[in-house]
């Protein structure tokens, strides 16, 4: 690892696309070879980050933390650097890079050129927002992404693309507008305390032990709660997802599941937690009731979808609601299972949307009663389609286990303060983590069908006989995914060993004023 | 008043010598383009462009003696030397070229090449420039009148354009009707306050003043009258008729350089003249930005014309810079704060929107006229780079970062929030959100329509420049904004002490 590695890893997406403007429009083989590479490349680039990892940093790694002037006028700073979380974060992002790309080979046959172009541009955007530590340069990477996601959908979407785009770039911006506001408060309630105008997210942390800042920081913990919960989504901020995430090509969708929301839990982890630490203790409750309803909710309306790829958008209402319960129970424990789903969900997610996408590109339909009997046709993709779905409703030996269970393990030790009274009922850490074990069953329940509807019973649709088992490249591209299923399933250690130093040191900054939630509460 | 010395009038001449220079090449324009054929017309555009830039070294000749001169008032008291108005002289300035540029190939295709066109910029260029520097109210009554003669010709200045026509006659007769509002309003707080000099109604302008009930009247009238100016709800109503009817380089100019410079009037009167009446006019000013924001926004969303939605938008952004205004008007950092907000956005906006207004030229073809926003249909088809410069130009509108329009946008949020306008930001937030929406819709015309005409686009090197002018501008001050902000830095370092003196 070096200095400059992390703006190495952001930019090579973004100097990729500019070459690619200089692709000859009709030569679509070498564009899509070309982006899989830079994409490819980047992934190897960005390898040091997991292989070479202090894992006794809690802080952000000094050796490839990179701090230049930007804006002296404002104070804003060109800051990159990680920890363990986002480190984490980088690592999938640049995984699902190669895999976007890959898997669109021969689904994207239209304005080949554009798309790898958005696709890399998005990519610069993504990396940028989880190694941004300056505020105002993350505000920038959060907005730049949109602009390409939201053409990907617009331009590469299915048949209600138009509409599922737009609601998805006015839905975000609603939210991260209100989040500026937030950010704007902080800077100059800081810059008035302190006389330093500044974005740094380290020092701005520090307003999380000043008691005075608690006033102000009710308000802020809102406006960002707005701009990230949209991102998440949370339920009842969710609607724009099962469009986007339904129309997106199918590269779309996986980013959109795989990175994209994750910038919004990640966002509660980075900023809400460390900066607003009192705020995040009092209104944990009410968080944590709607996640827990995001859970049960998205997972009852994901069993009654008659559309494969929306039963996997509302999936993901449910998964992430399972992050946001770990994530708002406050503990290590919680933390630590929040963060590691949010990347078994990019992980496992990612994958189903490939497999929709497979049969999609094959048989042009996403309703599931057009399927039935795949198995017989399709041996490999069932088998890969059947230990992804074990992954997705956390059965041991693959990853989504050990997620939900360290999820669990957290909600049980909420103190039994952090609750909410409804109708005279105490709701609080146990109730939430029996209504998420409810979300665990339902889970298995819609997938287990869903693969139950599609791969077994008869082939009797005559479409269905000449369908093609999947090919090398798709297998290429499923291969890691299941790789890291498995990998994370059986031996979680060198990722929970990244994740604790940082994440303890999250929870000690969330503890170190105040009383309790209890209190706080009065 | 005693009588006065020539020599002492010519000493007092010197900086306002960009100003007299720019009606001298005015005059000059006018001559030749009486004595040069017809068909060599197109020269007077390139004279009046030189013409133009070449005042721009004399403005910083003013700004470099600024030290020397203590940023007293010259001129008789009546014109300030101070960073601001060497700010907005060049905000102007810089729409008064950008406007030029986007019409040397416009009027060819109009047909309408003519002298008194680009005079008559420049004439109105002058004017606005002395509006930047205005001390007393009946300076600012004359270069307001000035300015607003020269473009209520321009405006209807395609004279087979019965649009163009209906817009200079409705531009005339409200315009009229603002002066006069304005009139009366001096006249009121000259008799008040006894004086038409900023800096002496600003001793005697505080609450608790005898006369006070007049003296605010007469404000509000001024304040209505510079509304109409800026383009602010409720005083709107004329804009759509005329950004629409006018020819389109026409609307770019008065949209930017005219805004501005109106701005900066307004910003003079409330700051220089009126600050111990800040909690009369405050809540007046707040009210006006909320409902030009939000109607402007909500309405724009409605059009189909491309420059009657662009006019609804400037309605929009007028309200936001008006929250800047507002913000200014607080004593201390805060309002320096506030102040900056508003230079940065008016300059940042000049670009973006003579850039959009280029683009909708561009579009203007001989039996075409090109204003409808269905008419950016498959821009990205045929032509990558036009509809790029225009993404990125509606992009910066909707003050997505790191696009100028977001820097624009951060001063402005910031300055509300730092001014404890909270309820005003989180307003200016959610219509800069829904103003995406209409912008958004000219991008998927260009990249998801198919192309309705084969038509050739009227491109053309002068159009080119200034477009390659305002999208490395919008790009460059986006992601290198520290320039722009220290020259705006040292724009609102002095101006409090200029205007009290």
């Amino acid at each position: 690892m070096f200095q400059g590695l992390l703006s190495t890893i952001a930019y090579v997406p973004l100097a990729g696309a500019l070459l690619l403007l200089f692709f000859p429009k009709d030569s679509k083989k070498a564009i899509a070879w070309f982006a899989t590479a830079v994409a490819g490349v980047d992934f190897l680039i960005s390898l040091p980050l997991f292989f070479q990892w202090d894992t006794s940093l809690a802080g952000f790694d000094p050796v490839t933390l990179e701090r230049h002037s930007w804006i002296p006028s404002i104070g804003a700073q060109y800051i990159f650097g990680v920890d363990g979380i986002s480190a984490l974060f980088v690592l999938l992002t640049t995984l699902l890079g190669v895999i976007g790309a890959l898997s669109s080979w021969s689904a994207i046959t239209d304005r080949v050129k554009e798309y790898y172009i958005f696709l890399l541009l998005l990519q610069t955007g993504m990396l940028g927002t989880f190694m941004a530590l300056d505020f105002f340069l993350f505000y920038v990477f959060w907005e730049v992404m949109l602009v390409p996601m939201y053409f990907l959908i617009g331009i590469w979407g299915g048949s209600n693309k138009l509409y599922a785009a737009i609601k998805f770039f006015l839905y975000t911006l609603f939210g991260s507008v209100l989040m500026l506001l937030g950010i704007l408060a902080v800077y100059f309630y800081y810059g008035a305390k302190t006389g330093v105008y500044t974005f740094d997210i380290v020092l701005l942390h520090t307003l999380g032990a000043d008691p005075a800042f608690f006033e102000l920081s009710r308000w802020v913990f809102w406006a960002f709660f707005i701009g990230f919960a949209i991102k998440v989504p949370m339920f009842p901020f969710h609607t724009w997802l099962p469009d986007a995430h339904t129309e997106a090509p199918t590269a779309g969708s996986v980013i959109l599941a795989g990175v994209l929301l994750k910038m919004g839990t990640y966002g509660f982890v980075r900023f809400n937690l460390p900066m607003l630490p009192e705020s995040s203790r009092l209104y944990a409750p009410y968080v944590l009731a709607l996640a827990v309803i995001g859970i049960v909710y998205g997972a009852l309306v994901a069993m009654v979808q008659r559309d494969w790829k929306k039963l996997v958008a509302y999936s993901s209402v449910s998964h992430l609601g399972f992050c946001m319960l770990g994530v708002f129970a406050l503990n290590v424990n919680g933390l630590n299972g929040g963060i590691l789903q949010m990347l078994n969900h990019g992980l496992s997610t990612g994958a189903l949307f490939l497999i929709v996408g497979i049969v999609y590109e094959r048989r042009h339909t996403r309703l599931i009663s057009e399927y039935g009997g795949l198995s017989k046709q399709m041996p490999v993709f069932a088998t890969i389609f059947m230990i992804i779905t074990m992954s997705s409703i956390g059965l041991p030996v693959l990853n989504g286990f050990i997620g939900e269970f360290t999820i669990l393990a957290g909600a049980f030790q909420i103190p039994a303060d952090v609750a909410i009274n409804v109708l005279g009922l105490t709701l609080g850490g146990k109730f939430w983590a029996i209504c998420g074990v409810t979300g665990i069953v339902l889970g298995a329940a819609y997938m287990l069908w869903l693969y139950q509807r599609t791969m077994f019973g008869g082939l009797d649709n005559p479409e269905n006989q000449k369908l093609k088992d999947c090919n090398t490249r798709e297998v290429l591209y499923l291969a890691p995914l299941v790789a890291c299923c498995f990998w994370i399933g059986l031996y979680p250690k060198p990722f929970i060993d990244i994740l604790d130093k940082p994440v303890a040191h999250i929870v000690e900054q969330l503890h170190a004023t105040g009383q309790g939630y209890a209190e706080l509460g009065k | 008043m005693t009588a006065i010395d020539p020599a002492k009038l010519l000493v007092e001449c010197i900086p306002i010598l960009p100003e007299m220079l720019l009606f001298f090449f005015a005059f000059i324009i006018l001559v030749v383009s009486a004595i040069l054929p017809k068909q060599d017309r197109r020269w007077i555009a390139w004279l009046s462009l030189t013409g133009t830039v070449l005042v721009v070294p004399t403005v910083f000749n003013d700004a470099r003696n600024l030290a020397g001169m203590a940023a007293t008032p010259v001129f008789f008291g009546d014109v300030a030397v101070d960073p601001l108005a060497f700010y907005f002289k060049m905000v102007v300035l810089v729409g008064a070229i950008l406007s030029i540029l986007i019409s040397v190939d416009y009027l060819e295709v109009e047909r309408t090449q003519s002298g008194e066109y680009y005079a008559l910029i420049m004439m109105a260029t002058a004017a606005m420039m002395f509006m930047a520097c205005s001390l007393s109210l009946l300076m600012i009554f004359i270069s307001l009148e000035t300015m607003a003669l020269c473009i209520y010709i321009l405006v209807g200045f395609l004279k087979e354009n019965r649009k163009s026509n209906e817009a200079g006659l409705k531009y005339f007769i409200l315009g009229g009707f603002s002066t006069a509002i304005f009139l009366y309003g001096t006249s009121l707080v000259y008799g008040a306050t006894g004086s038409i000099q900023l800096s002496r109604i600003a001793a005697v302008a505080v609450p608790g003043a005898p006369g006070i009930e007049m003296m605010v009247l007469g404000l509000i009238l001024i304040i209505v009258s510079l509304g109409f100016k800026v383009a602010a709800v409720p005083f709107h109503m004329y804009i759509p008729d005329v950004y629409e009817g006018a020819p389109t380089a026409i609307t770019a100019f008065i949209s930017t350089a005219a805004k501005a410079a109106a701005f900066m009037v307004m910003v003079r009167v409330l700051l220089a003249g009126f600050p111990g009446l800040y909690t009369w006019w405050a809540p007046l000013i707040a009210l006006i930005a909320a409902a030009s924001m939000t109607l402007g926004n909500i309405t724009a969303i409605l059009q189909d014309n491309m420059k009657r939605m662009l006019a609804y938008s400037s309605i929009a952004h007028a309200g936001y810079t008006l929250v800047g205004v507002l913000v200014a008007g607080i004593p201390g950092e805060t309002g320096q704060f506030g102040l900056k907000a508003v230079a940065v956005y008016l300059l940042i906006y000049t670009f973006m929107n003579i850039g959009a207004f280029g683009m909708v030229i561009m579009l203007r073809r001989a039996n075409l006229a090109g204003d409808q926003v269905e008419d950016f249909s498959g821009l990205a088809k045929r032509s990558p780079l036009a509809a790029f410069t225009m993404l990125i130009l509606l992009l910066s509108l909707a003050g997505i970062p790191p696009l100028a329009g977001f820097m624009g946008k951060w001063y402005l949020f910031g300055a509300a929030i730092k001014g404890n306008y909270a309820w005003l930001a989180v307003l200016m937030v959610l219509n800069s959100a829904v103003s995406l929406y209409y912008y958004l819709r000219v991008v998927v015309c260009m990249y998801l329509r198919k192309p309705l005409t084969d038509e050739p686009y009227a491109m053309s090197p002068a159009l080119n420049t200034a477009l390659a002018i305002s999208l490395g501008m919008t790009f460059l001050i986006g992601v290198m904004p520290e320039r722009l902000l220290a020259f705006a830095t040292f724009s609102y370092s002095m101006v409090m002490a200029a205007s009290s003196g």
